[in-house]
């Protein structure tokens, strides 16, 4: 049964159904239950509720005329819009859109790849354009480049970087965002616009140069919903000579401090990939998930001090924290990169101890790919589908899916030192007992802030387990968001949440959202909701 | 041997009798070879060798002529090729893997305009014993259930994908539940299915 957009008749979306078939074709417009199903999110956490945000239907357009074209029937009939690349952002929502009932405007049919070009090293792609996509472009044109990917790879491009998503190589490219170079994007009234030097008529510095002149507009498309991106332009990486994968531990628990200091200076003079933080201690302390004795014990008075937390470290005889080093680039640059970081390391943590797991010429052999993993090299995969169990007999249950919860925190040794007592204090104060662990490993995958925090797992049978999860998410965004952490993605249950928590100025920067969002978009037609942004006409509508 | 519908209604085991088990046993097919002449061309089908289940799938497709593909879990390569083959065209797959393999399949295949025909999945009953879940077309699976003791998992398996219409053109599908003789010894729900292109009406 279709459910339709709010304050839209049926008579109303059934013309709005006709319009957007004489536009892509009938093939080409999705609304019986069966193809509506497809476009569910498969890891919502609002399974089978009347909250969670079914669409009413789906339009595949074939071009930009065609987008063009739905955007103003869409205007016509006040139907919104929710754009998709590949939908397969899971965790942060997939396919659905923010708004029940919303039609999702899905752009899989607009899957050209434009141009590769590995003597400026970027390209300029459609939105339905996959990583597998671009991987096996570049791989059958026998390119000298490399994509940089998120795990797993069956994505998009373009709705990956709209969605401030990440890879694992050099910072310059692992920020999806950061790494784009020029849209073409159709505007909520139907109308084009190409940004940066697109907008120069004869340039060919499309993808060069992503400023062009005057103010840089391309922040408001991604996570937002001001327009539709059908073409996007990314810097693409050289595919470097060699790799280097070295590991460098500390001993102690406050050791952290100063590894975070070498690799951050590593990170910041471009010398390394993105860095694999690890807590041998950490990993000595839980099996299956489970905490053992001493742990339990070490936490069980609250949170312990740094003497007791060093005793424990000492007692379990290995150390309290690993760091892999991803090193790209001449043979000869990154074995000094090499000895520089131990030097470096050694210099301030006389104890730290150091193991290179990996020297190769590139491209990768398959050992190095299946060892180290596919995303540091460029090569896209599902093979997380096989590492993350999906069954009820592991702890990985129950095993539906996950919301992912990452709360960005300072690049400091002190932050990740006290982490775990925020989400410590999170969880009590919601009754939860479980035990955390003082040894937070972050991850990187924006280069210049470090990202953690635990996500909930999802049943599709059991409402009451989500309805409990959702407690806990909301939660610890709470909780951090007293520490001055919060969020940077997450999916549209919660985005209201944590919108609501960027709140200075009496939610100024909310407000100028809003603001453009009344100017570009009147009738809400662009995913309405979309990061706390509501046309003014729905603005009572935030959860 | 026991069966029972997983949701009332969803099952027709009601209205069966258990003398007609036999009949509807029999007109099960009983090669895939002979199911797939009649009901079936399968492109390609792919097992996961971990799974006992899985090789003897694998070896009964084999048996009846369909290309195999074999993985030990990661579902990429066959993923990738499958993905070049749909963009020209969507195809008739079947498989025996993980339930994790078939989700990254399935969201493919929709996108593709297919459908999941034909889904039998390890699972755990509310006592914790495995149980193969049944989905699939209603005759099929009704006869799937009231036949299905002490068997070949794998082989089994492959024969009813065989039997599977090889268009998928309605949401009218049928569940049963059935127990596992032999569960399988690693850890992850292993699935048979069948991936049919959609007919539009």
């Amino acid at each position: 049964m279709t459910v339709l957009p709010p304050g839209v008749s049926a008579r109303t979306f059934a013309a709005a159904v006709n319009a957007f078939k004489g536009i892509v074709g009938d093939q080409w417009v999705f609304t019986s239950d069966d193809d509506v199903f497809t476009y569910r999110d498969p890891y919502s956490i609002l399974w089978d509720t009347d909250e969670e945000r079914v669409p009413s239907g789906a339009v595949a357009p074939a071009s930009v005329e065609q987008v063009q074209q739905v955007v103003r029937a869409a205007n016509k009939y006040k139907v919104p819009l929710y754009p998709i690349s590949t939908g397969r952002n899971l965790s942060y929502g997939g396919s659905a859109p923010n708004q029940r009932g919303s039609m999702v405007l899905d752009l899989k049919r607009m899957n050209k790849i434009i141009k590769v070009d590995d003597y400026r090293n970027f390209c300029l792609v459609e939105p339905g354009v996959t990583y597998f996509d671009l991987y096996n472009y570049v791989q059958d044109n026998k390119l000298d480049v490399w994509v940089d990917l998120p795990d797993p790879g069956w994505g998009s491009p373009i709705g990956n970087a709209l969605d401030h998503g990440i890879g694992y190589q050099f910072a310059a490219y692992r920020d999806h965002f950061g790494a784009h170079c020029g849209m073409e994007v159709v505007l909520p009234n139907g109308e084009l616009v190409r940004t940066g030097m697109g907008a120069l008529p004869g340039s060919d510095t499309w993808q060069d140069f992503k400023y062009g002149t005057g103010p840089m507009v391309d922040g408001l498309f991604a996570q937002g919903n001001f327009g539709i991106v059908t073409k996007m332009g990314f810097h693409m990486m050289p595919a470097p000579e060699a790799f280097l994968g070295g590991m460098m531990y500390v001993p102690k628990h406050a050791d952290i401090v100063h590894l975070v200091k070498v690799v951050n200076a590593l990170e910041d003079q471009g010398l390394i990939g993105m860095p694999v933080w690890s807590s041998p201690v950490r990993n000595a302390s839980f099996r299956n998930g489970v905490p053992d004795p001493d742990l339990v014990k070490l936490m069980a008075d609250g949170w312990p001090s740094v003497e007791r937390i060093e005793e424990y470290v000492a007692k379990k005889g290995v150390p309290a924290y690993g760091v892999r080093l991803q090193l790209y680039g001449p043979r000869k640059t990154i074995e000094g990169t090499w000895e520089y970081a131990q030097r470096k390391l050694k210099a301030l943590v006389p104890g730290a101890t150091f193991e290179e797991i990996a020297r190769e010429d590139m491209p990768p052999s398959q050992e190095l790919v299946d060892k180290l993993g596919h995303h540091y090299f460029g090569v896209p995969s599902l093979a997380i589908f096989s590492m993350v169990s999906r069954n009820e007999q592991n702890a990985a249950n129950p095993p539906d899916g996950h919301n992912n919860n990452a709360a960005i925190l300072p690049r400091t040794g002190e932050a990740l030192m006290n982490f775990g007592k925020c989400v410590m204090e999170a969880y009590q104060s919601v009754g939860e007992k479980q035990t955390v662990s003082p040894f937070t490993t972050p991850i990187t995958w924006h280069p210049r802030v470090f990202f953690a925090g635990p996500g909930v797992r999802i049943s599709r049978e059991d409402k009451e387990h989500n309805k409990r999860q959702r407690e806990i998410y909301h939660a610890l965004v709470n909780k951090f968001a007293e520490y001055g952490y919060v969020d940077y993605r997450t999916s549209p249950t919660y985005q209201d949440l944590i919108v609501s928590k960027y709140s200075f100025n009496n939610h100024s920067l909310r407000r100028l959202h809003e603001t453009i969002k009344d100017a570009v978009d009147p009738n809400g037609i662009i995913s309405p909701g979309r990061y706390g942004i509501y046309p003014k006409s729905q603005r009572t509508n935030r959860v | 041997m026991t069966t029972e519908p997983t949701s009332p209604g969803a099952s027709r085991r009601g209205v069966l009798q258990a003398g007609a088990a036999a009949a509807l046993a029999s007109a099960l097919p009983f090669t895939a070879a002979a199911a797939m002449a009649k009901t079936a061309r399968f492109h390609k089908a792919v097992y996961d060798a971990r799974f006992p289940e899985g090789v003897s799938f694998g070896a009964e497709m084999e048996r009846g002529g369909t290309p195999t593909h074999a993985i030990k879990g990661d579902i990429t390569p066959f993923y990738n090729s499958l993905y070049r083959q749909w963009k020209e065209a969507p195809t008739l797959i079947a498989g025996l893997t993980s339930a994790n393999a078939l989700f990254a399949l399935e969201l493919m295949a929709n996108a593709a305009g297919m459908r999941v025909a034909f889904r039998a999945e390890q699972r755990l009953d509310r006592f914790g014993a495995p149980q193969w879940l049944l989905e699939g077309p209603p005759g099929l699976i009704d006869a799937a259930a009231l036949s299905a003791a002490d068997r070949d998992w794998g082989l089994f398996a492959a024969r009813l994908a065989a039997a599977c219409p090889a268009r998928w053109s309605a949401p009218a599908s049928s569940t049963a539940a059935c127990a596992v003789a032999s569960p399988a010894a690693v850890d992850e729900r292993v699935t048979a299915w069948v991936l049919a292109p959609v007919v539009r009406i």
